[in-house]
């Protein structure tokens, strides 16, 4: 694992190739917002697809063992820390972006503000940054901040999270406060400017998507493919938000072809 | 544990020792193979966890990472690249990526130890 320095902000980072040498697509993971960074998708979807492509995830400013700036967390920072990231790694081809929930997002700005840096993008469970988007994620980060502002119990982060683990909860919570309550990100999402039409029709390169039909994303596939007509749609039945991110196999069912071709 | 991992113990445990000239049990090649990955996979997650804590846990070769020793998801990737480190010939990415979630939140530190140990004994072939 290493630290490097995109944008101005220390991000951990992880590669992973298997394999002969030889010239491969380079694939990027952009995980979602939280208390989540990049390991669980290392082990569930990224090295999966060491054998394929060049595999690079990270943690997003203010997620993991990355640097939590107590500001910039808006769409267009974390674009920012991406292509400053593919910079300092020295990527000098177009790279492929799974984006996972709020990274979908992530990597539609990306390819709608730098298209020829991004070769293609496979979205899971997209968070779609249109119309009121913000609003599809911030009760849920206000409920956590309310909590965490009052007196709380590890067992009630143990119920909420689902986890055994009062080892686990006490850090999750740690770090649930340490973003939500020492960070502008709350503010940062409330202000975000809306992307439109015209945003959207900057995007140039190919576009997959992958949904689950119980998630509360699920409404947003038929905005996407109104936003962006080549889009291609998966489903993945009774899948919610995050579910689907347990239906490892059927992802990388998906996700391999993907970055290969 | 998985199977192999089983019969790997009890292969180093009970059946592959000789005798020492003073008459006590000589490990043999592979038992300190075997112990010298143990150890080095105990340091790479007291690096990560802390020795107090490890302690505290009592951990043995049939601990869980995630429910006995209740690691992180971060936490296991970093003690991965740590082994990483030390065995660059050992193929960790592969052997994780043919787990199911399930399995991956089930992996015991001998499951680890009797992966290393038999990647280094067949490099070529392991994972």
């Amino acid at each position: 694992m290493a630290t490097v320095n995109a944008n101005g902000v220390d991000l951990r980072v992880n590669r992973y190739r298997t394999g002969p040498d030889g010239a491969r697509p380079v694939v990027v993971f952009i995980h979602g917002l939280g208390i989540v960074d990049h390991s669980g998708l290392s082990f569930t979807l990224g090295m999966p697809l060491a054998s394929v492509a060049d595999v690079v995830l990270y943690a997003m400013r203010g997620h993991g063992h990355s640097e939590v700036p107590p500001a910039g967390y808006r769409l267009v920072d974390h674009v920012a820390d991406l292509l400053a990231l593919v910079d300092a790694l020295a990527i000098d081809q177009p790279v492929r972006l799974v984006g996972c929930s709020y990274g979908g997002a992530v990597a539609l700005a990306a390819a709608m503000q730098a298209p020829e840096r991004v070769g293609a993008a496979f979205l899971v469970d997209p968070l779609v940054p249109h119309g009121e988007w913000p609003n599809r994620i911030l009760p849920m980060f206000d409920s956590a901040a309310d909590v965490l502002r009052g007196e709380y119990t590890l067992d009630e982060v143990m119920v909420s999270l689902g986890t055994t683990s009062r080892r686990r909860a006490a850090s999750a919570a740690q770090r649930a406060e340490r973003l939500l309550l020492g960070t502008t990100i709350l503010d940062d999402l409330r202000a975000e400017p809306p992307l439109d039409a015209a945003d959207f029709a900057r995007i140039a390169c190919p576009v997959e998507a992958v949904f689950g039909t119980d998630s509360e994303m699920y409404p947003t596939a038929a905005t996407l493919k109104d936003l962006v007509p080549t889009v291609q749609l998966h489903t993945i039945v009774g899948a919610d938000h995050l579910g689907i991110f347990s239906h490892t196999r059927e992802l990388t069912d998906l996700l391999q072809p993907w970055a290969a071709s | 544990m998985d199977k192999a991992s089983a019969e790997l113990l009890c292969h180093n445990g009970s059946v592959n020792k000789g005798k020492s000239p003073l008459g006590g049990d000589m490990p043999t090649q592979e038992t300190t193979v075997f112990e010298q990955v143990h150890r080095t996979v105990e340091e790479a997650i007291v690096a990560v966890v802390g020795r107090w804590y490890y302690d505290e846990c009592q951990v043995t070769l049939e601990s869980t990472f995630a429910e006995d020793i209740e690691l992180e998801s971060m936490e296991v990737m970093e003690i991965a690249e740590r082994l990483i480190e030390t065995y660059p010939d050992v193929d960790f990415v592969t052997w994780f990526s043919a787990m199911e979630l399930e399995e991956l939140v089930e992996i015991t530190l001998g499951d680890v130890v009797s992966f290393i140990v038999r990647s280094l004994e067949q490099p070529a072939t392991a994972g």
